[in-house]
């Protein structure tokens, strides 16, 4: 208790002394003292925030550290259970987002706030509509005046697309603009580089420069180092709700932020040995999907090989197909056409064919799956922590016998889940996972999927949201299962990551892979281009005797039945239990898939 | 100084701790909510008559408790309403809403009705009979849903409908035997032996069988599927969140199917539970063909009330049926809809428990703590200040 009082006094004195430092007159936004609680977990502790007029400020800090929190207090969507908000020296109560923008704070989100159907123009006046006394929305007048600030900001946007069919870095724009049409002064940026390319995130903090050239303030959460040493003048961190510092960022560097935010000396730079490449675990060949949402085939004959031992990562900007690319790997959307091929996994030159595996088929075949969007895939909310852990497990022993379930055992597998990946959680086992931070639940997710060991992990974006502390283990952990020969297939939209902990890049451009490149041989400029389909390779397509196998032509030499001819046969009418054959799979199944092959055969002599 | 703070604290959190766990919230918003609806059921009864409300209100409430024929006439009748309850909580847990326990029901009864009628077989054999049909009966929606993705309220009141006038059709094809006065024609005057069994317990009351205890067995049996197996957890995930499921390699078309073939199945046995009653406990089934029978409606009511947990199913089912009996004890000084009206208004007041649960929720968890910070605020300024 004494202990406590006492941090908290040291941390009001720093607070108190830093104000003292200044004159308060410079500060356009201070954030006083500011406490806020939830169910279990002190998400800000007494922090205390100022902003100077005109300046970029950065906020950094480990997930969960309370940043969005503290920004969703001064955007009104939360309220302190303690603390004072002065704007220009005065003190406000924010109550919703309506006062914030009152106030002339604006926000842009993490995931941004657009209607998909609308157009841009559309979208910027929604909810400050320049409608007359009837109702009637004259949109004439907001145009010329967007189009003045697109002008004035050098923005090239397009205000007569609709938002879905705009790339993100143009929606971003559409948000800035929103809070320039609605005259805010603040701007709050949570996270605005998580899904840009470099080549995006370049303009985007140009735009900064230019916005604060106009009197804007800018603050932003990131957790990127190198954005926040490029571009904000001063920094402060969070860590574990508490505010650890306020520095200029000109007096700084990467290592000390990191060891500010973390509380201990952070590798930035994924620490590993060269890969060493064996046979490979994983083919795909020709895939085709199409989707149903957009109408046209997103996946293009796409052909690639995962080996053991190294991480082969699919870059690429978001929804260039890569997302359906997974899903169809993962037995969540069925392909239009082509092949897919587990080998080696428990004898050499053996091959699965498991197009037509369903998830859980395919989930006990070896395969685990980080999934990109872990609220809708990964974790199921309302289920405690521990039921999430055994997901995909939970009817196999030990975790289940006979059909009943076992808790104790189930809450030992959580217990170790948690301790071994530090998932940090308000009540351990029994948390229910909605009420854990984004950067906890990933924690979670991802150690449930390398906690399972499987011989091929499909990591999609797995440290979405996460410090650079979690990011630095979860990468060792991938590093480590690479090292024990497993094949990984990790999907980033993070740059550095893509650079950092991959062994062989594929970049996908509308739905094609276009460079295979080796990391340590490529700028990362090169790569942007690459992913902006600037620039293309000339991918020769993998012919190889998998295709052909899945004929079973191979089954049906080795079975000595030289009658049989089967060059005619398409792969494609074969029914699945046929396509599981091959090689070191038990005879029963070769079996019947032959004796089917056989009746199939026959009938299409029959009907010649 | 700090004793003195903490020591009144520590009773008061205690006591809100006792609050803090959720089974204790949900029963204390269901007393709340029924408490609630009482009062607004008496103003309104005070609108209407003022004079001879106040004891029509008490004389209503203590009707159900005059003699054991009333109390065993709210256990039998509840029986068939807890298993209807059952059948819509079961599919909630599945994340669908099981509107069709109406249709269920009704096949249930048929599916034990005909064969006790026709062949006198014994009971059990009907309730098998019920259960099969019932199951069938049930699936259909769940199978639409999985295969064809039609809406499963849409389906399941057509359903309703098919299975009210296929029950009519049944009835009319030979009335001789089926209808008497417009009504099923009674089982116990017919086959005495299709009657449920009452092992010993006529000496309490001449209705009294075991429908309602088979009904509570039913009741823990499914709390157990639900809570403790691998099928349960299966039922919940899907529920809870269709993606996840499907990811975690959970075939959730099975599992809709299931779900539903199951409430069917639940839904099938209350109806036989109303159809084999002993004579005196109730008429039978209206034979007509302009409105489904209200049971399935009130299984809405019973896992709404009982916020879809099974065992909560057995006292909310108690609940609706005893203020529904007890609506005929209201008097002469009311017209006859007026008991019904009253019934309504209770039981929508205890629709309000998952909002009270929410208030309950906000107000109790939330302003301790923000005491107990104060409290640190103070001590922290305090100490600056020195």
């Amino acid at each position: 208790m004494a202990d406590e009082q006492n941090k908290i006094k040291e941390i009001s004195n720093t607070a108190v002394s830093s104000l003292n430092d200044k004159e308060e007159n410079n500060y356009i936004v201070e954030m006083l003292n500011i406490t806020k609680i939830f169910p279990g977990i002190i998400a800000n502790d007494n922090i205390t925030l100022q902003l100077k007029k005109g300046e970029i400020h950065a906020l950094l800090g480990e997930n969960g550290a309370g940043k969005s929190t503290l920004m969703s207090i001064l955007f009104g969507l939360n309220t302190p259970e303690n603390g004072v908000i002065k704007l220009n020296g005065k003190e406000v109560k924010i109550k919703g987002p309506n006062d914030a923008t009152k106030l002339g704070i604006g926000m842009v989100h993490q995931h941004f706030m657009l209607v998909d159907c609308f157009t841009g123009l559309e979208n910027i006046i929604l909810g400050s509509e320049p409608a007359d006394k009837l109702g009637v929305i004259h949109t004439s007048k907001a145009r010329k005046e967007i189009e003045g600030l697109c002008k004035h900001y050098s923005f090239n946007v397009d205000l007569n697309l609709k938002i879905q069919d705009m790339p993100v870095g143009m929606q971003q724009k559409i948000e800035i603009l929103k809070m320039l049409y609605r005259k805010n002064d603040i701007l709050i940026f949570d996270e605005p580089t998580a899904v840009l390319t470099p080549q995006e995130i370049d303009e985007l903090m140009n735009s900064f420069r230019e916005l604060i050239k106009e009197g804007k303030t800018i603050l932003f959460i990131s957790h990127k180092l190198n954005e926040i040493m490029a571009v904000s003048d001063r920094v402060s961190v969070l860590r574990k709700g508490k505010l650890i510092g306020t520095v200029n960022t000109k007096d700084t560097d990467p290592r000390s932020l990191s060891k500010m935010m973390v509380g201990r000396e952070v590798q930035l730079v994924v620490q590993k040995k060269p890969a060493e490449p064996k046979e490979p675990i994983f083919s795909v060949r020709d895939l085709v999907v199409h989707s149903s949402v957009k109408h046209k085939d997103v996946v293009k004959h796409v052909s690639f090989d995962v080996r053991k031992g190294e991480i082969t990562c699919l870059a690429g900007i978001e929804g260039n197909g890569q997302t359906e690319l997974i899903y169809a790997l993962t037995g969540l959307v069925k392909q239009k056409s082509g092949h897919i091929f587990l080998r080696n996994i428990t004898a050499a030159n053996q091959v699965i064919e498991i197009d037509h595996y369903s998830v859980k088929k395919r989930n006990e075949s070896g395969m685990a799956h980080i999934p990109e969007d872990r609220h809708k895939h990964g974790l199921i909310l309302d289920f405690d922590l521990q039921s999430n852990m055994v997901l995909e497990r939970f009817y196999k022993p030990p975790f289940s016998h006979y059909g009943l379930i076992s808790k104790s055992k189930i809450r030992n597998y959580s217990d170790h889940i948690i301790s071994d990946y530090d998932v940090r959680s308000g009540k351990g086992s029994s948390s229910s996972v909605r009420e854990m931070s984004g950067g906890n639940q990933q924690k979670a997710l991802v150690g449930r999927e390398i906690d399972r060991g499987c011989p091929l992990m499909i990591a999609c974006q797995p440290t979405r949201g996460l410090d650079v502390g979690a990011i630095e283990s979860i990468h060792k952990k991938i590093v480590e299962i690479r090292d024990e020969g497993k094949g990984v297939l990790l999907l980033s939209l993070e740059l550095e990551e893509v650079m950092n902990l991959s062994d062989r890049i594929l970049v996908m451009y509308e739905g094609e892979i276009v460079a295979d490149l080796n990391p340590k041989e490529i700028t990362l400029d090169e790569l942007g281009l690459y992913m902006s389909g600037a620039k293309k390779m000339d991918i020769k397509p993998i012919k190889d005797e998998l295709i052909a196998n899945s004929t079973l032509s191979k089954a049906i030499v080795t079975d000595g039945d030289k009658t049989m001819t089967d060059e005619k046969s398409s792969p494609k009418k074969l029914g699945p239990k046929e396509k599981l054959l091959i090689s070191g799979l038990d005879s029963e199944l070769k079996k019947l898939s032959f004796e089917k092959f056989n009746s199939q055969n026959n009938a299409k002599k029959e009907d010649k | 100084m700090t004793n003195d703070n903490t020591l009144p604290m520590k009773k008061s959190s205690s006591f809100r701790n006792f609050f803090r766990k959720p089974a204790v919230r949900s029963i204390a918003s269901s007393l709340i909510s029924i408490l609630a609806g009482i009062l607004v059921g008496f103003l309104v009864l005070l609108c209407i008559n003022p004079a001879e409300a106040p004891s029509a209100f008490i004389n209503m409430l203590k009707f159900p408790f005059i003699n054991q024929t009333s109390i065993a006439s709210i256990f039998y009748n509840c029986a068939p309403i807890l298993m209807t309850g059952l059948a819509v909580a079961f599919c909630f847990k599945a994340g669908s809403f099981n509107i069709g326990g109406s249709g269920q029901f009704l096949a249930g009864a048929t599916c034990a009705f005909v064969p006790a009628i026709m062949f006198h077989a014994p009971w059990y054999l009907c309730l098998l009979c019920a259960v099969v049909g019932g199951g069938i009966v049930g699936s259909i929606p769940g199978l639409l849903k999985a295969y064809f993705n039609v809406n499963e309220v849409l389906s399941a009141i057509m359903i309703n409908w098919i299975m009210q006038f296929s029950f009519y059709m049944i009835c009319q094809s030979n009335t001789s035997i089926f209808v008497e006065n417009g009504l099923t024609s009674k089982v116990s005057n017919v086959s005495p032996e299709s009657i449920l069994p009452t092992w010993g317990m006529e000496s309490v009351s001449s209705n009294f069988t075991i429908g309602f205890f088979l009904a509570c067995i039913i009741a823990l049996i499914i709390s157990f599927l639900i809570e403790k197996t691998t099928f349960g957890f299966e039922i919940k995930a899907c529920g809870l969140n269709k993606d996840a499921a499907k990811y975690a390699g959970i075939n959730e078309k099975k599992n809709i199917i299931l779900a539903f073939t199951i409430a069917g199945i639940l839904a099938g046995i209350g109806g036989a539970i109303y159809i084999l009653m002993p004579a005196s406990a109730n008429s039978g089934l209206d034979v007509k063909y302009t409105a489904v029978p209200g049971q399935g409606f009130d299984g809405i009511s019973v896992a709404l009330l009982a916020n879809n947990n099974p065992l909560g199913c057995i006292f909310s089912a108690f609940f609706i049926q005893y203020l529904t009996y007890s609506g005929t004890g209201l008097g002469s000084g009311f017209t006859h809809k007026v008991p019904s009206l009253i019934v309504g208004i209770i039981v929508y007041f205890a629709s309000f428990v998952a909002l009270i649960n929410i208030l309950l929720e906000k107000g109790i968890i939330k302003k301790p703590k923000k005491r107990t910070l104060k409290k640190k605020e103070v001590s922290v300024k305090t100490e600056e200040v020195k």
